[in-house]
């Protein structure tokens, strides 16, 4: 049950290549430059491994593979933007970030259906600012929906998941 | 009369809560060793009851808490004859455990319930008497045989009944004839002359003589005759101080207990008292008391046991702790966090410096800045984890009182309760374990009858057991009670729609059907309406804790519950390890040895490559390949790793050193990992991995 | 006026000379280490205007042994003046501190009508 959305809210914008994403600031807790983190076994590829943040391990995201494209090696400018939802920290890799944006909520309009059944629920909308279009992130979204991160085990209610199937 | 609080003016505040403090300590040992009671005897074990309460008595007493002077008095008699052989009884050990909670009630400023406290001291009276009736001996008189053992009565003073009239010289021939052990009535009372001489400061020092004579009147009949010669007259009487001196008279009562109350006013209050008569040291005849009542109905049900079993070396030895208060170690941890921040700065600095520092000694400097903060981080942290014991150890008492309730005959066994976990999370566990076992008693273990007609023992039994495992601890509680009947929660969940027809599910998901809200608490069904009521709730907050709830039951055999939670902060003995460019953790409770890679102990078993070692063999796992790491050099080396009586070789490039690590865990963010358990940050900052043994260990080795 | 050489003549029925006008002395509330400065001074008072006191305390709400000390010098005083002192009232709580502590008859009060001494539930 999401609260309300302001009227307008304070947005950071990191670009994927050609396409701009906005990510809510208050979801944001740090942005680094971009270190390589530490790699985990038996991940899947958009994990990229864990970083110790403060002193808590954190696992680290490669946000194109994540959102669907394609692999691609990190620029100079390429930061880690530690995003968090409840306890769940995550790292996600971008090529850069860029500016705050103020985004009015009636300006997000629902993302377009996507025909090839690519799951785009992390997508809470589609903006425009100056003549180009934003992806804005649903952070809640997209921390639960990624079965490598602990936020989408937390949903399960204990209703049985594929997940009990692995032996201790 | 309701007891009146002594005004005590003279006390000082700070030693009324040391006292409060240590008699809270005395009477967790006192729950805990009186449950211990009712296994196989341990004269020892009685001894420290003895001393417990005695302990407890003489401190009430100091501090003029008459009720819990006088319960713990009687408490004290009890004990006393079982320390002279007597065996103690079930409902004699729940007599006692109720005193302790109600002496630890009026401890906490309880009012006192004049009622409730008589029926108690009734009772415990009532289980001296059956104690000594058992033909042993009572403890040691006096030394007055038959001769002062006749009871002198006052003027004022009522006879026991059946006594036959004094003689001239007050001694009753008759009752030199009475029996050691003789049924309280006829018991003879006690007179005891007191003899009051205050110190002109007494009222100043805020003693009043009327609150003192109240509380001794509710050990017997008491007179007073006051001398009033003394006194000065009107004009030059100086009205705060005192003149005047008592003697009193009181039948009935123990000397002890009026010593006990004048105790603390010794100095400015000194009493002499001459006691005649009376049984020493044990129950109080006075004719104004109640007669003793009949015990506690006894159950219907069978005779009930809880005993705790102990796991070797981990509950006897009291362990040496200290108490941390929160907000001092709360103050800690800001130091620390401004030291993290003060470090941070620096190093900033530090990177765009330009010329006058020395980079050599700033970088030196920085990094020793470093690895103090990291380790006071670590040892602020390390303060809030608390034993789990600290929850577990209420649940003796917990299935002793609700098994003796329903009548079932369940036995308790801990074990591992020596782990350590942060207090937060002990905090919210408790109550998850506590419906845990609740379940387990209540639905799980059946009443000894239907027990033994399934061919089971009477006693039924429950083990909580906890292990650490890495990042993780892991808690089960399994009963060997009913089970869960899978079969049948299948058959109910498609018939309610729950699961899709000709979905197959696996057995753990069967069981955690039982978990869904409302599944089971419109089911008529019994063994499956109270198992799941209150565990969507339970499981709930396992999760919020970044753990899991996983369940195993066998229909007719028993159910178990395993929990799964993230230690946040845990301390591991390692050995570090490195293979594919990296350095690795293996807990070291896990290492059995390393050795040079012999070629010549390498052989295939089918399709698995194993390694002898010693006169047998086990599967032999190249790490680099198992982590997927690339290897940068020809492993050379084998580290020989062994968990739940299983062994496994693993290929590695080199052996570090061993030390303390500290566990930072994994799955507080990330869903379960396979082959690791928990993290660590390295003195040079890097993140090294935990390997899970364990795991590895309980696999099959796939090739 | 008769001289009263025994404190337990205190309180019993004793002739009241018509010339001397009964004056009374109204205790209440607490009577205690706390408060006796104080109620000597009233005592005082009293001794010096009245010959023939006459008491009410149906209101004293507590005495300790340092309110009955002073209470029973202050009676003394009165007989050995060759005044009188009586009872009207005494609260429970007043007439009960004087038995637990023996000193009804030092304070006159086991002459006291029954209903004044007699508990209320």
């Amino acid at each position: 049950m999401k609260p309300t959305a302001p009227p307008t809210a304070r947005y950071l914008c990191v670009d994927l290549q050609a396409e701009r994403y906005a990510i809510p600031i208050l979801a944001v807790r740090e942005i680094q430059a971009y270190v390589a983190p530490t790699p985990l076994p038996h991940v899947p590829p958009h994990v990229r491994g864990v970083l110790n943040l403060h002193g808590e391990i954190v696992p680290v995201v490669d946000l194109r593979l994540r959102v669907g494209m394609t692999e691609q090696p990190y620029g100079r400018l390429a930061v880690t933007v530690f995003v968090g939802a409840g306890s769940q920290v995550v790292g996600l890799i971008v090529d850069t970030a860029s500016r705050v944006l103020d985004i009015e909520h009636g300006e997000i309009k629902p993302p377009p259906e996507m025909a090839d059944g690519i799951d785009v629920s992390f997508i809470a909308g589609i903006a425009r600012s100056s003549d180009r279009v934003i992806v804005v992130l649903d952070v809640d979204a997209l921390l639960r929906g990624d079965p490598a991160l602990r936020a989408s085990a937390a949903t399960q209610q204990g209703a049985p998941s594929p997940e009990l199937r692995r032996d201790s | 009369m309701a007891t009146m609080t002594v005004r005590v003016a003279s006390i000082n505040t700070a030693l009324l809560d040391v006292f409060r403090e240590e008699t809270t300590d005395g009477l967790d040992q006192l729950e805990a060793k009186l449950l211990a009671l009712l296994s196989p005897r341990d004269p020892e074990l009685i001894d420290q009851l003895f001393r417990v309460v005695h302990t407890i008595k003489g401190g009430a007493g100091t501090f003029g808490m008459i009720q819990m002077t006088r319960l713990a008095h009687r408490m004290e008699s009890v004990l006393d004859i079982y320390r002279g052989g007597a065996e103690p009884t079930r409902s004699a050990v729940t007599t006692l455990l109720e005193a302790g909670d109600a002496l630890r009630r009026l401890l906490g400023g309880g009012p006192s319930v004049p009622d409730q406290e008589a029926a108690l001291e009734a009772r415990l009276e009532h289980a001296a008497t059956q104690a000594a009736s058992v033909g042993r001996v009572l403890p040691a008189a006096s030394g007055d045989t038959s001769g002062a053992r006749a009871a002198q009565v006052s003027s004022t003073g009522v006879p026991a009944p059946d006594m036959p009239a004094p003689a001239a010289d007050g001694l009753s021939p008759a009752m030199a004839a009475v029996p050691e052990a003789v049924a309280p009535e006829l018991r003879p009372l006690a007179l005891h002359t007191i003899q009051v001489s205050p110190a002109r400061e007494l009222f100043r020092a805020g003693v009043d003589p009327v609150v003192l004579f109240d509380q001794l009147s509710s050990l017997g009949e008491l007179s007073a005759t006051v001398d009033v010669a003394s006194v000065p007259q009107f004009e030059e009487l100086d009205p705060t101080t005192c003149h005047l001196g008592w003697t009193l008279r009181l039948v009935g009562g123990d000397a002890e207990i009026v010593h006990a109350l004048f105790d603390w006013v010794d100095d400015i209050c000194p009493i002499t008292i001459e006691t005649l008569g009376g049984a020493p040291a044990t129950c109080d005849p006075s004719p104004d008391h109640e007669p003793p009542c009949d015990p506690a109905p006894p159950l219907a049900a069978p005779a009930v046991r809880a005993a705790v079993a102990a796991s070797p070396g981990n509950r006897d030895a009291a362990a040496a702790t200290i108490r941390v208060r929160l907000d001092k170690l709360d103050a800690l941890m800001a130091l620390v966090g401004d030291l993290v921040v003060t470090q941070s700065t620096l190093c900033t600095l530090d990177r765009g410096g330009r010329g006058a520092v020395d980079p050599l000694r700033s970088r030196a400097a920085l990094d020793d800045l470093q690895r103090l903060t990291r380790s006071l981080q670590q040892s602020a942290l390390q303060l809030r984890s608390m034993p789990i014991s600290s929850v577990l150890d209420r649940f003796p008492r917990l299935v002793h009182d609700l098994a003796e309730r329903l009548g079932k005959d369940i036995v308790l066994e801990i074990g591992g309760d020596g782990i350590e976990l942060d207090k937060t999370v002990l905090e919210r566990i408790g109550d998850p374990l506590v419906h845990l076992i609740r379940n387990s008693i209540d639905h799980g273990i059946e009443l000894p009858e239907a027990r033994e007609a399934a061919g089971k023992s009477r006693t039924g039994r429950i083990q909580i057991a906890v292990e650490q495992r890495g990042d993780e601890v892991a808690i089960e509680i399994s009963d060997d009670g009913r089970g869960l009947d899978a079969a049948r929660i299948a058959a109910r969940a498609a018939e309610r729609g729950l699961i899709a027809p000709g979905h197959s599910l696996s057995e753990d998901e069967i069981y955690r059907l039982i978990f869904v809200p409302g599944f089971s608490t419109a089911d008529q069904v019994s063994e499956l309406s109270g198992r799941g009521v209150g565990m969507d709730v339970v499981v709930r907050t396992i999760q919020e804790l970044g753990g899991d709830v996983r369940l195993r039951s066998e229909l007719g055999a028993g159910t178990t519950i395993a929990l799964r939670l993230p230690l946040t902060l845990a301390i591991v003995e390692g050995q570090l390890i490195r293979f594919g460019g990296r350095t690795w953790i293996v807990p070291l409770l896990h290492v059995v040895e390393c050795s040079r890679l012999d070629p010549a102990a390498v052989t295939m078993l089918g399709q698995r490559a194993v390694y002898r070692v010693g006169d047998d063999v086990a599967p032999l796992i190249d790490l680099c390949e198992r982590m997927a790491v690339p290897r940068t050099v020809p492993g050379t080396l084998v580290l020989v790793v062994e968990a739940g009586g299983r062994q496994r070789a693993l290929v590695i490039d080199e052996v570090g050193p061993r030390q303390q690590v500290v566990v930072k865990s994994l799955s507080a963010q990330l869903a379960r990992v396979d082959d690791l358990a928990g993290a660590t940050v390295l003195g040079d900052g890097s993140v090294a991995f935990i390997l899970d043994i364990v795991g590895l260990c309980a696999k099959g080795v796939a090739r | 006026m008769h001289v009263a050489s025994d404190a337990a003549q205190l309180g019993e029925t004793e002739d009241v000379a018509e010339s001397a006008a009964p004056d009374e002395l109204v205790l209440s509330g607490p009577i205690t280490v706390a408060t006796v400065e104080h109620t000597k001074q009233r005592l005082r008072q009293q001794l010096a205007t009245t010959t023939a006191c006459v008491i009410h305390a149906a209101e004293v709400t507590r005495l300790d042994a340092a309110g009955a000390q002073l209470l029973h010098a202050f009676l003394v005083e009165v007989a050995r003046r060759g005044a009188t002192a009586r009872w009207a009232s005494a609260s429970l709580y007043l007439v009960e501190a004087a038995r637990m502590l023996g000193m009804e008859r030092y304070l006159g009060l086991s002459s006291l009508p029954a209903e004044v001494t007699s508990w209320q539930p």
